[in-house]
């Protein structure tokens, strides 16, 4: 489904993605690493916010490096961001009716995500974890292949992240879709994801069932090469 | 509470207003009075416009004035050179050429950048309308040729321009195009993570703003008899354009067509009272509303709390 080929980006001195290659199909994959380890730019790159320096991106086997951010929303790449991101002059309705114009895909996505009954409401009266859910909603509306979210269990309590990783589940198998969450903490991917990459210094560390990953995390850390951040190149 | 819903609300005390306005020529006005009140609708018209296409979006457009004295030039210059008919038909792609031009920065410029780039179109009217004196009359502008004579008839002309952008900003505010203007003002970069084609949504809200822009001015240049750079002169037009889309709230385009009018009037008390004094007043005023809206919480540009 997706594929990366020696992607490379640099943001001045800083390496942000070292020479990575990468292939993910329709499975839910985790991706952890230390903070500036690279995860977010390997989502800007795939969803064209960022350009890279080098390499290349096959989506469904054609080539998007050069592909509008508009033209891989249109192809199924959707993602949420690492700082909620709704429209916050919308209500939760609008939030969803703006991306599409068919009602039963707005009930769709509404219903689904549990968000129905708080249609008309505006989304500041949302708890984070509601938040959350409608940044699935408005991507569930778009018809998702490839869904990329993001650190979406940031800052919530463990029930609401535990509904919300049983939400994002429930999806992955319902639409039988390609999954990516960006993680911090490898615990929460456990329950979710049957494979692991982790990143540190824009370069793959190691791409791993999760339970092997679980061990390899622990080697790492105690062994501290986990953890340095993005390198200086 | 949705868009849709705030709109059916604003529209009953704004239909009240314009039918007794309906019934003002019938009082026995004096033609000063009627030509007054036909500027002071087609004013609040193209408040409302403004308000629509660009308080909306986020793409505060300093340059408004531009597309406004242009589409006056392309109507007097199509109808010194055409029949009427066809004249009028083609003052509107006329003055879609002039405001291609105010287009561009919108495509690559956000808030600020874009404010700023649009403010210096209206300074380049008066050079070019002196350096090509035999198509814009140079700083006197150009006659425009009357197609009515009579104030009534300008007066309900006017009133019938007003209710027709009126009604299609109505009906705007009920499509998605309103929610997607909303959309890019609350985040661009969110709005093209889904789906949103932001440069085809600002194209297309720059061409119907300009239409409806050359819509108004049909009646606008014929009350005034005359298309001249000073249409584009930004101060104090766009202070109180601003300062009429911030009285209610911002992107409240039928709220703003009153505001307009208001503004439009107490304008014409000062010129004739406090000319000078004009700029100073209208800025204070200005000041004061967004510090009002700052202390009672309503800053910003949130279409509803």
């Amino acid at each position: 489904m997706l594929e990366l080929r020696s992607v490379s980006k640099r943001f001045g001195g800083i390496v942000a993605l070292d020479n990575i290659s990468l292939k993910i199909d329709r499975e839910l994959v985790g991706i952890i690493g230390p903070n500036g380890s690279g995860k977010t730019t390997l989502f800007n790159t795939i969803t064209g916010h960022v350009k890279p320096d080098r390499g290349s991106i096959l989506f469904m086997g054609s080539d998007i490096a050069r592909a509008s951010i508009e033209d891989r929303v249109r192809m199924g790449i959707l993602r949420t961001f690492q700082q909620p991101k709704i429209f916050w002059s919308l209500s939760v309705e609008e939030n969803i009716e703006g991306v599409t114009r068919d009602r039963s895909v707005v009930e769709y996505a509404l219903k689904r995500t549990g968000l129905w009954e708080k249609r008309q409401r505006n989304p500041r009266t949302l708890t984070l974890g509601e938040i959350r859910r409608l940044e699935i909603a408005r991507c569930l509306a778009l018809k998702p292949k490839l869904l990329l979210l993001d650190e979406p269990f940031a800052g919530l309590i463990s029930s609401a992240a535990a509904e919300l990783g049983e939400l994002i589940n429930d999806i992955y198998r319902e639409l039988g879709i390609g999954v990516i969450i960006i993680e911090h903490k490898i615990s929460h991917l456990s329950r979710l994801a049957k494979r692991i990459v982790a990143m540190n210094a824009g370069k793959i560390v190691f791409d791993a069932p999760v339970e092997e990953a679980m061990g390899m995390v622990r080697k790492l850390l105690l062994g501290g090469g986990y953890g340095e951040g993005a390198s200086r190149g | 509470m949705g868009l849709k819903e705030i709109s059916y609300g604003e529209l009953i005390p704004l239909a009240v207003i314009l039918i007794a306005m309906s019934v003002l020529p019938m009082l026995g006005l004096s033609s000063y009075m009627l030509t007054l009140l036909s500027l002071l609708l087609l004013f609040g018209a193209l408040v409302s416009i403004y308000d629509f296409f660009y308080i909306r979006s986020g793409y505060i457009n300093l340059g408004y004035t531009f597309i406004v004295a242009s589409s006056a030039f392309s109507i007097a210059i199509t109808l010194e050179r055409l029949p009427t008919a066809l004249a009028i038909l083609a003052a509107f792609p006329l003055s879609m050429l002039f405001s291609i031009a105010i287009l561009v920065p919108m495509l690559k410029l956000r808030g600020p950048f874009y404010s700023v780039a649009t403010l210096l179109y209206p300074f380049t009217l008066a050079p070019i309308a002196r350096l090509f004196p035999e198509v814009f009359g140079g700083d006197v502008g150009i006659y425009v040729r009357p197609l009515l004579s009579s104030p009534t008839h300008l007066y309900y002309l006017s009133l019938a321009i007003s209710i027709g952008v009126l009604s299609l900003l109505f009906i705007l505010l009920g499509t998605r195009l309103a929610i997607k203007l909303a959309m890019i003002k609350d985040d661009e970069t969110l709005a093209e993570s889904s789906g949103i084609g932001v440069v085809r949504v600002k194209i297309l809200s720059h061409v119907m703003c300009t239409l409806m822009v050359t819509a108004v001015m049909i009646p606008y240049t014929q009350v005034s008899g005359v298309a001249s750079v000073e249409l584009a002169d930004p101060m104090p037009v766009l202070i109180y354009a601003l300062m009429a889309s911030a009285l209610y709230k911002p992107g409240s385009a039928l709220y703003s067509f009153l505001g307009g009018m208001g503004i439009w009037w107490l304008d014409n008390f000062m010129r004739a009272a406090m000319y000078d004094l004009r700029l100073v007043v209208a800025s204070s005023l200005l000041l004061t509303i967004y510090a009002a809206r700052v202390v009672l919480g309503v800053a910003g540009t949130k279409i509803r709390k």
